[in-house]
């Protein structure tokens, strides 16, 4: 027969692995939907903008769908594969290797950053031959490089207060086990 | 087996094992209960890479470490290393008899308590794990240090501790 203590540990548990199941189901729902924008968002917008050419006639129109789809399939990989790497931590890892990668997720600067950038060439060069004239030029691009730069500010504001002192106690526990 | 099965299965033959773990980390109950409920969800978390090429118990071992080192961020600063029970584990921190036996005076092993409490984080973490009777290797195996590494480092630690208990034995006689 069962304790009063082990009866409360077992609901206590049902209970805790409903709310996993729940939360596992959640993440998976969001991977559904990357997966929808994959395989539907970018195809429809590749046929609008093919579309639209074969209307017009106008070449810019080509460049710039292609630049708004490049940028927005590269976002979408890149969002799809952040997504995976960071939907959870294994804590089962040896420390210093759990240590080493924490402090790879959590630096603001990685190598993956050239893609961002990439990206974001590839939408700005959408939005500029979406325009016509010199002046709306200049101002699409000063809206646009005004925005990167603020959403880049907001980040590393965010990074500062959130991130850096996981990375920082990471770093200090990894020079303790390794000096 | 499901993974809620497993899950389950290894939760209800390692909970003690978890909850020691727990209890070298936090001074009050409280945070006991909200780290030990954190090593099970990571437990949930990493399921699903648990291959099987260590130990079970090196596995569970891992993840409780682990969580207990990135614990909400708070366990960095006021981590405890609590030691409770059992004399003769205790002792095994300091091998040395004559020591040992001054030790079982209730004071010394006070400090003792208090000294281990001092220790930087990782030591904490290594001398905890000893505490539980690991094995050096599969201590270097849950750490990722190499196992004559593991026994540099706790015989440094020992070193410092028998020296700090010695030194406080004379200024008491």
């Amino acid at each position: 027969m069962k304790t009063f203590e082990q009866q409360t540990e077992n609901n206590g548990l049902s209970h805790l692995v409903s709310k996993l199941k729940t939360e596992d189901s959640t993440y998976a729902n969001i991977s559904k939907v990357i997966q929808i924008m994959y395989w539907l968002f970018i195809p429809l917008f590749l046929i609008m903008s093919v579309l639209e050419y074969n209307k017009t006639g106008n070449t810019d129109e080509l460049i710039s769908g292609a630049g708004f789809l490049l940028g927005f399939l590269i976002f979408a990989l890149l969002f799809g594969k952040y997504y995976n790497e960071y939907k959870y931590v294994d804590y089962s890892q040896p420390t210093v290797k759990m240590l080493r990668q924490a402090v790879h997720r959590y630096q603001p600067f990685q190598g993956r950053m050239i893609w961002v950038l990439l990206a974001l060439i590839c939408i700005d060069i959408g939005l500029t031959f979406d325009k016509k004239g010199d002046a709306q030029i200049m101002e699409t691009q000063i809206v646009f490089i005004g925005a990167v730069v603020f959403g880049l500010i907001v980040g590393l504001i965010i990074w500062n207060f959130k991130y850096k002192p996981f990375r920082d106690d990471a770093i200090r526990l990894l020079r303790e086990i390794e000096g | 087996m499901n993974k809620e099965e497993k899950f389950k299965a290894i939760i209800s033959e390692n909970s003690d094992r978890i909850r020691r773990i727990c209890r070298y980390y936090n001074g009050n109950q409280e945070d006991q209960k909200d780290m030990y409920q954190e090593v099970l969800v990571n437990i949930w978390k990493s399921l699903d890479n648990f291959r099987g090429d260590a130990a079970i118990t090196t596995w569970i071992y891992r993840v409780s470490v682990n969580t207990s080192l990135t614990f909400t961020g708070k366990a960095y600063r006021r981590m405890k290393l609590l030691v409770y029970g059992d004399m003769q584990k205790v002792t095994t921190v300091i091998d040395d008899e004559s020591l040992t036996e001054k030790l079982k005076k209730e004071q010394l092993l006070n400090q003792l308590q208090t000294e281990l409490n001092q220790l930087p984080v990782m030591d904490k973490a290594l001398i905890s794990l000893m505490l539980e009777g690991i094995s050096m290797k599969e201590i270097a195996d849950i750490i990722g240090i190499t196992e004559p590494n593991v026994k540099v480092k706790i015989h440094r630690i020992k070193t410092q501790l028998k020296e700090k208990l010695k030194n406080i034995d004379h200024e008491n006689i």
